[in-house]
């Protein structure tokens, strides 16, 4: 799967990371044990700092969505992080979204139809 | 002759190496042509492949030119304008093959923006996280510590031995040393370069990156093996003569398997990317400047693959990376600048003169100042007898430095070869010849150093 950071974007680059694993996750590209590259290796193909890919890499584990130990390295988790309905904080990001989509004149049609594209994309439940 | 025989056998071969290296920029590699990314279908395009076609026409008369600009210098008679002629020769066979290069590239360029296959964002970097997943066999760093060490011995032997005759191989072991050393040191940054990714084909990336580690560290490997042996072939002789001529053998060896390992890794990245560039590709135009220097403030990397000449190239946002580039510009124009010496060194008077008790020889720059009470065994000589350089500089005109006189052992020679008449002294244990050019100038220094 391909990572792109896009430097010029406000989102801080270990979002960008975290955030484009988890939408790997969740399109099914990426699957519960699949291994993620080393940090080493990681910030040495996208020309980042080391630590920058370690906080992308804490966050996700905080998050629930990798493990990681000496032996395997970073490790998509089998376990996912489940919600009873819409997680708190993806509620807020998703108001932000659709406020913004409305402004810009957006159809809740349109709306609805692009999430149900995403959902049914490979691996949605 | 000889000289013009000999620089042209050095200079020459740069020319067919540049020119057929600059001609495969000519060739799809990677969605790569002259420095510019298209996708597959540029590839079939009349106006692409009529750019390459006036690319291609503008080198070749470019190449004739630079041969044909050889011959004036077989008309040329004295050595230091000859050897001038071609140390500036030689920097305009590095530059001018870059004027079609540029030019062409400009146009392939403003194609791309006006055909709308202009992709990238200039900022954004793409990654494999497949393809970086990978790994590769690298090259187990004691067979580059063992040419390294073998490099080490001649330096040894000789400070422990060391006399004058031994100083110019002494820095030329140093020099193979540090060659080696800076190999060993360089080998494992060169060897973490990105994936070479060009499209979202995982295992292409992976076929490229290897094929190119692989090749390039067998070159790494036959380069240290090259030069330790140059200082091993150079430790039974000491003059410059065989300095000069295995200095020649080993750097064309050097250059052949550089050249030969250039080419065979542009010929399979042609061939694995022919069909790349159909969907996504790579596009990273914008971080080229004129797609020879790359320059990316957001990548920490200092080495990265080079798209136009040999397989490395500096990140020139980072200070390191204008170092090099800066140092390898005063390199180059450093030998025109060299040439002026050179010639200078050959049409500057010899001057020997008597000052306050003084002998003081003078050429350029001030040779020696002998307090003429300690000369001893003043002799004068009327035929040069045969000798060989040391060390120091020798035309027809000038012999200057240390020289191995027959019949005299090491001398120091400040003299004009073609003079009839010359002085020789020893001071301080050394051997000196001298001459003032004129003959009559020289009896009367001999009548008074005498008296």
């Amino acid at each position: 799967m391909l990572l792109r950071i896009d430097f010029s974007d406000e989102t801080p680059i270990y979002m960008q990371i975290r955030n484009h694993i988890v939408s790997g996750i969740g399109s099914g590209l990426y699957k519960p044990g699949d291994k993620l590259p080393t940090i080493r290796t990681l910030a040495n193909e996208a020309g980042i700092n080391m630590m920058t890919v370690s906080k992308a890499y804490q966050v996700l584990k905080h998050e629930g969505y990798i493990y990681s130990n000496r032996r395997s390295g970073a490790v998509i988790s089998s376990d996912l992080p489940t919600a009873i309905g819409i997680d708190p904080k993806i509620k807020t990001h998703l108001k932000h979204l659709l406020l913004e989509a409305k402004v810009q004149g957006s159809s809740l049609d349109d709306i609805l139809a692009y999430c149900k594209e995403v959902f049914d994309s490979e691996g949605g439940k | 002759m000889g000289i013009k025989i000999l620089m042209t056998v050095c200079m020459l071969p740069v020319l067919p190496i540049i020119y057929f290296v600059m001609k495969s920029e000519g060739t799809f590699r990677k969605n790569i042509v002259l420095g510019t990314t298209l996708p597959n279908e540029a590839q079939r395009d009349d106006d692409v492949l009529a750019i390459i076609r006036s690319f291609k026409r503008m080198l070749n008369q470019v190449g004739l030119g630079l041969l044909l600009m050889i011959i004036p210098a077989f008309f040329l008679e004295h050595s230091s304008i000859i050897i001038a002629y071609f140390l500036n020769w030689l920097v305009v066979v590095i530059l001018l093959p870059y004027i079609p290069y540029v030019k062409h590239h400009n146009q392939l360029k403003r194609l791309k923006a006006a055909s709308g296959w202009k992709t990238s964002k200039d900022q954004v970097r793409v990654v494999d996280l497949d393809a970086a997943k990978a790994t590769y066999k690298k090259l187990s760093i004691q067979w580059l510590i063992l040419p390294a060490f073998i490099s080490l011995l001649p330096v040894i032997n000789t400070i422990i031995n060391l006399e004058d005759q031994l100083i110019a191989p002494l820095v030329v072991y140093v020099t193979n040393l540090l060659v080696n050393i800076i190999v060993i040191i360089i080998y494992g940054i060169i060897f973490k370069q990105r994936t070479e990714m060009i499209d979202a084909n995982t295992d292409l990336s992976i076929s490229l990156t290897r094929m190119r580690k692989y090749h390039w560290s067998k070159f790494w490997l036959m380069m240290t093996w090259f030069t330790s042996l140059f200082s091993l072939a150079l430790w039974p002789f000491n003059s410059s003569q065989a300095i000069l001529i295995i200095s020649v053998i080993y750097s064309t060896l050097v250059a052949l398997i550089a050249i030969t390992t250039e080419l065979n890794v542009r010929n399979v990245q042609h061939k694995l990317s022919r069909g790349s560039g159909k969907d996504f590709y790579v596009d990273e135009d914008d971080l080229w400047i004129k797609g020879i220097f790359y320059f990316n403030p957001n990548d920490h990397h200092l080495f990265v693959n080079a798209r136009v000449g040999f397989n490395t190239s500096v990140n020139l946002a980072k200070s390191a990376g204008k170092a090099f580039v800066l140092i390898g510009l005063i390199s180059m124009l450093s030998l025109p600048i060299l040439s002026f010496w050179i010639i200078a060194e050959e049409f500057t008077p010899i001057s020997i003169e008597l000052t306050d008790n003084k002998l003081v020889g003078r050429h350029l720059s001030e040779e020696f100042s002998i307090s003429i009470d300690q000369l001893q065994d003043i002799q004068l000589i009327k035929s040069l007898p045969n000798k060989y350089k040391i060390s120091g500089t020798g035309f027809k005109t000038l012999s200057k430095g240390s020289f191995n006189v027959e019949g005299y052992g090491q001398c120091e020679l400040l003299l004009n070869p073609q003079d009839d008449l010359f002085i020789s002294f020893v001071y301080q244990g050394e051997q000196y010849i001298i001459s003032r050019g004129d003959q009559a100038k020289t009896q009367e220094l001999y009548k008074l150093l005498i008296h």
